[in-house]
């Protein structure tokens, strides 16, 4: 397989090389689109992302918490001296230890999770070119290597300004 | 009035980056000029590790002098970033662009300077360690968590975790950009950072999508944060005009309030300093200046409840306090100071639109509600522990030594510098939020009138 | 209708012919409720006369449930407006739909002044007891010398507050219905055109006008907000708090004004719902708008929390005897109940509601918490009110309540005075709402023009013109 990237100065010739794309046989679960910065859903015909970021917090919550009322109760237990009489496992006290330790394990697992599903760190994800951040608009698929002069002819014909390949 | 300006993506990244990318004479001037007020900061700090506490000013009742007095505050300008760009990114605000990265990154470094000071105050700071943390397995002797002393940390912790990952994540998109910009080991080390970002759309839909989250989780923390700073005082019964009930919402909103001035001030700098005119512009101070109308009022608000209710108990110490807060020389001339520089002259002249888009006027008034809540802590701490309780047997006044005026002082410094060094390395403005503001900006045309408009979703 | 639910395409004129013929008709439905709660408003007041002969004003304990309605009534009622208000200051779009549901609450005003007369006649004078007004006090507070009385402190004060407050929200209500009034001028006919005319003052709609009109929109506006927190705070202070020896709570009078804002939100919240599922008006309140409260409402009952904690935890921490017997009262003593099922519906059950996204991106999720919302402040004002109006009168100077006083539990005419009087305030509503359209017209039509559906790359993008 070859990995193809087309260059595209402007968004809208970008969002038309997409549709030339598609009627070329290439469905919008093929090709990737590479920008250098967020563009609204949908903008260029691409795939809708789906994820599941939403749980991580959730998860890193529930962990915190629990983690924080462990701590909490076992250091007191183990540690037991009585100040301003208060109970030894005073409840508001752990509650507020223990919401901190719910905020930081949901912070973590949030930022975790942003990671994971965005599929970074990856040092080998593929073809990539620094006009990207420029503001070029890139088009990228892989291709048999047969086929791969018919998709530069695809995107050159839709107005790539250039065209990369790599192995 | 908005004042609109089309950019490319290449200017945005040239004008942003830089200073990242080849700083001038003068910014290393500057940064070393700083960094000697910190060494001189860090000198007396070790001086005052050696000596012991008895060479600051602190005296018995007064125990908690000018370094509390300086974490309060710096804990305050740390409620900056989260307010400012979680709200305004809840909210969707466009201009909040060009300022969130700056309030974020004033967070992270105020919070730790904030951190340090406690530590320093202790006189011993390697013991705090072993206060604050429960790891002493060995000897089986753990903090006690019934101890706001002990919330502290753990929301510290927490609140700093946090607003340092935020940085991080929203910074990874801009570190694809100086790597594809840079070449040789500078290029090697933004690419490690970079994380191999391409810029996908599944990688800017999380992207957006941590903005939201993580502004979310955020918020809470941080208004536990300075709630629990509040309970440092008010949770005890023994020193008058600390055990009030308003006391972590009146920090919050005081905090706040000078957060966000310092953003104000923060930003008016970066203008000046890099010549971002595009970018930071009048319509942004000028939406600043509203904000802190309204957080400044509600501030008022607080202060009026706290300062009355401290009357309604009709205590005599209570009141004495007061008399001596507002009546008693050198207090009544901090506190006139304080409520004129924190309040009545900043607001009242941000209630001009003129005073409100001009930056030089701005920076001032910005700068006055810093002096003014910096006065409110050192009038809420000190007044409070000096006056004589029936178990003083020994009643002395607190004048702030050399040692701790060189450490605030080079808290000051320090910060400023922390900012410098990041704004060598990293955009100090987030370069894609500022592109997608670009793309999603339109108009609608109204008769003959053109009305800035904004693309939203359908 | 699109995804999200934005404003479909309608034309300014559509728009106006649909809601002028609506608004020209009442329908069987509506005229029932009008009885209804005109009945039950009449039930009330027979309730208070009832009160009144029986009981007298010299004891305050009969009254604590009156004086917790009262307080229920400028929560929520009271603090409605204060929606349009805060969504006009920061150029919400999402607001136009709502902002006249809340502004016709001013209405409701005018009962809740009118209820809280009697209450004058329950609350002894500021002197020689802890208030506000620091008068008659040993020791002198502050300069205040001990002889110095502020004339009629609290009550004309107090008084002075809640009428001005009235007659601000009402004076924000004709303002901003002004221009509304002249289209119903020009296009009602029979006694709808001449309330309009009188009421549209003359409005032509000239350039100048309109400067004035949106300045004046502002400023009433920013004078409202003042008001109600100002209203709030004496009101909670003077007619609650000073009631309870000890009770000494720097929080209170925010935290009920935080209280003030959740109720108002969730007053027209609730409202909208039901403006849009009787009346028929899918077409123009759609889900963006329960979604732009929802985030709101949510920061709200979190905040509710947050202050209740704030106060609970140094009373915890405090431990003095004052404290232990505040905390007896209002929340683990006779009230316990009510307080856990207040804190169950305004901070639980709507926080457990609107933490899901798909819930807050609901036409029925918002209004679901908003009712949650609604019951746990009634409970919550009845435990602090009513708790408040039971200690006996002979207490109230001391220094700090010695003996925790039994549960009041509510009889038939506290009942009959509850349910009357949130009848009463519905049926006012209602009645504003036959002669004054529901919708802000002009900030509607405002909001056609400002917003457009266009075409971006391959999607569709709807353009929200921000003007200045």
């Amino acid at each position: 397989m070859v990995q193809i990237l087309g260059l595209f100065k402007q968004a809208e010739v970008a969002a038309n090389a997409t549709e030339a794309l598609q009627q070329a046989g290439y469905t919008n679960q093929q090709f990737e689109l590479l920008t250098d910065h967020p563009y609204p859903d949908g903008a260029f015909g691409e795939r809708v992302t789906k994820h599941r970021l939403y749980v991580f917090p959730f998860i890193g919550a529930l962990l915190g918490f629990s983690v924080a009322l462990l701590l909490t109760t076992a250091t007191q237990a183990a540690y037991p001296m009585v100040t301003g009489g208060k109970p030894i496992l005073g409840l508001p006290p752990m509650i507020i230890i223990a919401y901190e330790g719910t905020m930081l394990g949901a912070i973590l697992f949030t930022v975790l999770g942003i990671f994971f599903e965005s599929r970074i760190p990856n040092f080998k994800a593929g073809i990539y070119d620094p006009r990207i951040t420029e503001g070029y608009i890139g088009i990228t698929l892989d291709c048999a290597t047969e086929r791969v002069n018919a998709v530069e002819q695809v995107l050159r014909r839709a107005g790539a300004e250039d065209v990369l390949t790599k192995e | 009035m908005q004042e609109r300006v089309t950019l490319t993506s290449t200017q945005i990244n040239t004008d942003l980056l830089r200073n990242v990318l080849k700083a001038p004479l003068w910014y290393w001037l500057l940064m070393g000029f700083l960094a000697s007020i910190t060494l001189a900061g860090s000198i007396a700090v070790g001086f005052m590790v050696n000596k012991g506490l008895g060479i600051t000013g602190l005296n018995r009742p007064v125990m908690w002098g000018f370094l509390i007095t300086d974490f309060v505050f710096w804990i305050g300008i740390s409620h900056a970033g989260v307010m400012l760009s979680a709200i305004l990114r809840l909210s969707k605000a466009e201009w909040r662009r060009p300022a969130t990265r700056a309030s974020e990154v004033l967070t992270v470094f105020s919070l730790m300077i904030a951190a340090l000071h406690p530590v320093i105050h202790s006189g011993r700071p390697w013991r705090t360690l072993y206060w604050a943390f429960p790891y002493d397995f060995s000897r089986g002797i753990f903090p006690d968590i019934r101890s706001p002393l002990i919330w502290d940390p753990a929301a510290i912790f927490t609140y700093l975790t946090g607003s340092t990952l935020f940085v991080i994540v929203a910074l990874v998109p801009d570190l694809g950009v100086i790597r594809d910009r840079t070449t040789g080991i500078r290029h090697h080390i933004y690419s490690l950072m970079a994380m191999g970002w391409r810029g996908t759309p599944r990688q800017w839909k999380l992207q957006t999508i941590a903005g939201f989250l993580l502004s979310a989780l955020l918020l809470p923390v941080f208004v536990s944060v300075h709630s629990i700073v509040s309970w440092d005082f008010a949770v005890q019964i023994g020193v008058e005009g600390w055990h009030a009930t308003i006391f972590a919402p009146y920090f919050v909103i005081g905090a706040v309030f000078s957060g966000v001035s310092a953003v104000v001030t923060m930003v008016i700098l970066m203008r000046w300093m890099f010549k971002w005119e595009a970018y930071i512009r009048a319509e942004h101070v000028d939406a600043l200046g509203r904000l802190l109308i309204a957080i400044g009022t509600a501030w008022l608000f607080f202060f009026f409840l706290e300062f009355s209710m401290a009357l309604y108990s009709l205590e005599d110490q209570e009141i004495a306090l007061r008399e001596m807060q507002v009546f008693t020389w050198p207090y009544n001339m901090l506190f006139l100071v304080f409520v004129v520089t924190g309040y009545l002259f900043p607001v009242t002249m941000w209630l001009f639109r003129g005073v409100r888009r001009n930056l030089v006027l701005m920076l001032i008034t910005s700068l006055s509600v810093n002096v003014g809540m910096w006065l409110e802590r050192f009038l809420i701490i000190i007044p409070s522990l000096a006056r004589k309780s029936p178990l003083s047997f020994d009643w002395r006044s607190y004048h702030p030594s050399i040692v701790e005026i060189t450490i605030v002082l080079s808290a000051f410094a320090t910060v400023f510098l922390l900012l410098l060094v990041f704004a060598k390395v990293f955009p100090l403005i987030p370069l894609f939020d500022v592109k997608e503001g670009q793309t999603l900006a339109d108009n609608v045309q109204i008769g003959r009138k053109s009305v800035p408009a904004l693309r939203v979703e359908e | 209708m699109h995804s999200n639910g934005h404003l479909a395409e309608v034309t300014e004129e559509e728009f106006t012919q649909d809601v002028l013929g609506r608004h020209a008709t009442t329908g069987p439905r509506y005229r029932r409720l009008m009885w209804i709660t005109g009945l039950l408003f009449v039930m009330g007041i027979a309730g208070f006369v009832l009160r009144a002969v029986t009981s007298g004003f010299d004891e305050r304990e009969p009254w604590g449930y009156f004086a917790a309605t009262v307080a229920f009534l400028i929560t929520t009622a009271g603090a409605a407006p204060v929606v349009a208000v805060a969504l006009r200051l920061v150029k919400a779009h999402w607001r136009r739909a709502m902002t006249r549901i809340a502004e016709m609450y001013a209405a409701v005003g005018v009962l809740t002044l009118l209820m809280f007369i009697p209450l004058l006649f329950l609350v002894p004078s500021a002197a020689g007891r802890r208030t506000l007004w620091f008068q008659d006090t040993d020791p002198p507070t502050l300069g205040l010398h001990s002889s110095l009385i502020i004339p009629g402190a609290p009550h004309v004060w107090v008084t002075l507050q809640i009428a001005l407050f009235v007659l601000v929200s009402l004076a924000l209500l004709r303002l901003s219905a002004r221009p509304d009034m002249a289209v119903l001028r020009a296009r009602a006919s029979g006694r709808l055109a001449a309330w309009g005319r009188r009421m549209s003052a003359g409005w032509l709609g000239t350039q100048k006008q309109w400067t004035v009109f949106q300045v004046g929109v502002g400023a009433l506006g920013a004078l409202f907000f003042i008001m109600l927190i100002g209203t709030v705070t004496l009101y909670c202070i003077d007619f609650g708090m000073t009631l309870v020896p000890g009770w000494r709570d720097s929080i209170f009078a925010a935290q009920q004004s935080v209280n003030a804002l959740q109720g108002g939100l969730a007053t027209t919240v609730l409202t909208l719902w039901l403006v849009r599922r009787y009346g028929k008006l899918e077409k123009y309140i759609h889900m963006e708008h329960f979604w732009g409260a929802s985030k709101i409402l949510l920061a709200l009952t979190l905040l509710w929390f947050y202050f209740w904690w704030s106060a609970f935890i140094i009373f915890w921490y405090g431990r003095q005897p004052a404290e232990q017997a505040v905390l007896q009262l209002l929340m683990f003593g006779p009230y316990r109940y009510v307080f856990i099922l207040a804190f169950v519906f305004c901070f639980i059950a709507p926080f457990l509601t609107l933490l899901w996204n798909g819930v807050r991106r609901s036409t029925w999720g918002p209004p679901l918490a908003s009712a949650f919302i609604l019951i746990g402040i009634l409970l919550d004002k009845t435990r602090l009110y009513v708790a408040a109006y039971s200690v006996p009168n002979d207490e109230i100077t001391a220094h700090l309540l010695e003996k925790v006083p039994p549960t009041n539990y509510p009889d038939i005419i506290d009942l009959m005075m509850v349910v009357g009087a949130i009848s009463g305030a519905v049926f006012v509503y209602l009645v504003v709402a036959r002669v004054i359209p529901v919708f802000s017209m002009w900030e509607m039509t405002e909001g056609i023009r400002l917003r457009a559906v266009r075409p971006f790359l391959k999607t569709k993008m709807v353009v929200l013109g921000k003007p200045d």
